[in-house]
């Protein structure tokens, strides 16, 4: 049994580590709020760009390659976000967790299936495993910004042309609620229009999408239009994920904190125990004493 | 009606609001919208939005830089890459970013896209400053 200086310092550094926690949980509860509105003021930029894109697309019947999807795809490229800091509960081992079984799964279906890592945690896990990944984007800041997003899309972009991919996929962690996450697997490119809430039928009824004025011609506008979306799709990619991030961690640090509290009780408990028994055996050293002394 | 809608990835600058007029900084020249305009997509570049509110006669601004904007029966949709509303300029920052542009387009071996950067950055201060010398008086 650990002596009576050994419970009290023990008692100290748990306490410390239950003021941390609950300095993460806190920061992280803040900073959940700050991207939950950024994925909020994102919604209404990303679905607008969408409509024109389809608008385009459809009623003027311009195609693109980015809009063109392969029916059998050979060479794919799955992107996995990650975060670059831990302690956020099981936030980064899920992901790699299905992004390594989606690998293995998938491996033998297309001709090449490339990885590429956004964030130090999957980089970590995947070197351990012996794969590497074609690029690997790391060291963010710490904030995710318009900016921050454009370059990594535009380096996604490169890779994508460069290596002549037929499909762009990504893993990420959706951000579901403060307490939940969910775990998706979407298409980036080619650029898919079916999942707009666009209608073609009631759109071509609407009579003012056929004289549309466009400056400059739609065919020019649909390619810097492409890019821009898919610039905002990896945007919103990380933004959920930074805030799912913080989800977790303030999870993860609630119950930290939760737990460094019930060992405290224990450990106090414990302690509370040793010093009475060792007064009583004081006092009893005590009393016998004066009694021989009696006698 | 006529609104407007005023929005960047990151934030919104105004989300419907009802205007009588919007003088939108075209990449081919400036426009101006009034209600009832045709049904029209197109560009924009770097420079100031100036909308009017329903029953107001001043003008507010914005500037924006890089976007698009539709046009269609119920207003005008501006998706702008950045935007900033007029109190949100910092004039120090833009004279800073001037400077630093300009110094750096002296440089006779800068690479052709860091040209292109600086050329866009210089281009969006001396929008900035624009807007708050057009606006000050």
């Amino acid at each position: 049994m650990a002596n009576l200086k050994d419970l009290r310092l023990r008692i100290a550094s748990v306490r410390n580590t239950q003021q941390i926690t609950k300095a993460m949980k806190m920061v992280s509860a803040a900073k959940l709020r700050r991207a939950q509105n950024s994925i909020v003021n994102l919604r209404p930029y990303a679905r607008k760009l969408l409509e024109v894109i389809a608008d385009i697309a459809v009623s003027r019947r311009v195609s693109h390659p980015l809009l063109s999807s392969v029916t059998n795809p050979k060479k794919v490229l799955v992107v996995v976000l990650t975060s670059d800091r831990g302690l956020c509960g099981g936030f980064n081992a899920n992901i790699n967790r299905f992004a390594y079984r989606f690998y293995q799964e998938n491996k033998g279906k297309y001709e090449t299936l490339d990885l590429l890592f956004i964030g130090r945690k999957g980089v970590d896990f995947f070197k351990a495993r012996k794969v590497t990944g074609i690029d690997a984007i790391y060291n963010l800041a710490r904030e995710v910004s318009y900016g921050l997003a454009a370059k990594v899309a535009d380096r996604l972009m490169e890779s994508f042309v460069d290596g002549g991919y037929d499909a762009v996929h990504i893993i990420y962690n959706e951000f579901k609620s403060a307490i939940a996450q969910e775990i998706v697997c979407e298409q980036l490119l080619p650029v898919d229009l079916k999942k707009s809430s666009f209608d073609p039928a009631s759109e071509t009824k609407n009579p003012f999408s056929q004289d549309l004025i466009f400056e400059p011609a739609p065919e020019e506008m649909i390619d810097e239009l492409l890019q821009r979306h898919f610039a905002v799709q990896v945007y919103r990619c990380m933004s959920e994920s930074v805030a799912a991030e913080h989800g977790a961690r303030m999870t993860a640090m609630e119950n930290a904190t939760k737990n460094a509290a019930e060992m405290i009780r224990n450990l106090t408990l414990t302690y509370n125990k040793l010093r009475q028994a060792s007064i009583t055996t004081e006092l009893i050293e005590i009393t016998s004493g004066a009694e021989a002394l009696k006698g | 009606m006529f609104v407007l809608n005023l929005v960047t990835p990151e934030k919104k600058i105004t989300t419907d609001v009802e205007v009588e007029e919007v003088i939108l900084p075209g990449e081919r020249g400036q426009l101006t919208l009034l209600p009832g305009h045709a049904p029209l997509i197109t560009t924009l570049g770097v420079g100031m939005v100036q909308y009017r509110l329903k029953g107001e006669s001043q003008f507010t601004s914005a500037v924006v830089s890089w976007g698009y904007c539709e046009v269609n029966a119920h207003g005008v949709n501006v998706l702008a890459e950045t935007a900033e509303s007029i109190d949100e300029i910092d004039r120090d920052r833009a004279e800073a970013a001037v400077r630093k542009a300009q110094k750096m387009l002296t440089d006779p071996g800068l690479e052709a896209n860091q040209v292109l950067k600086y050329q866009r950055k210089l281009k969006r201060a001396l929008a900035r400053i624009e807007t708050l010398s057009q606006t000050s008086h």
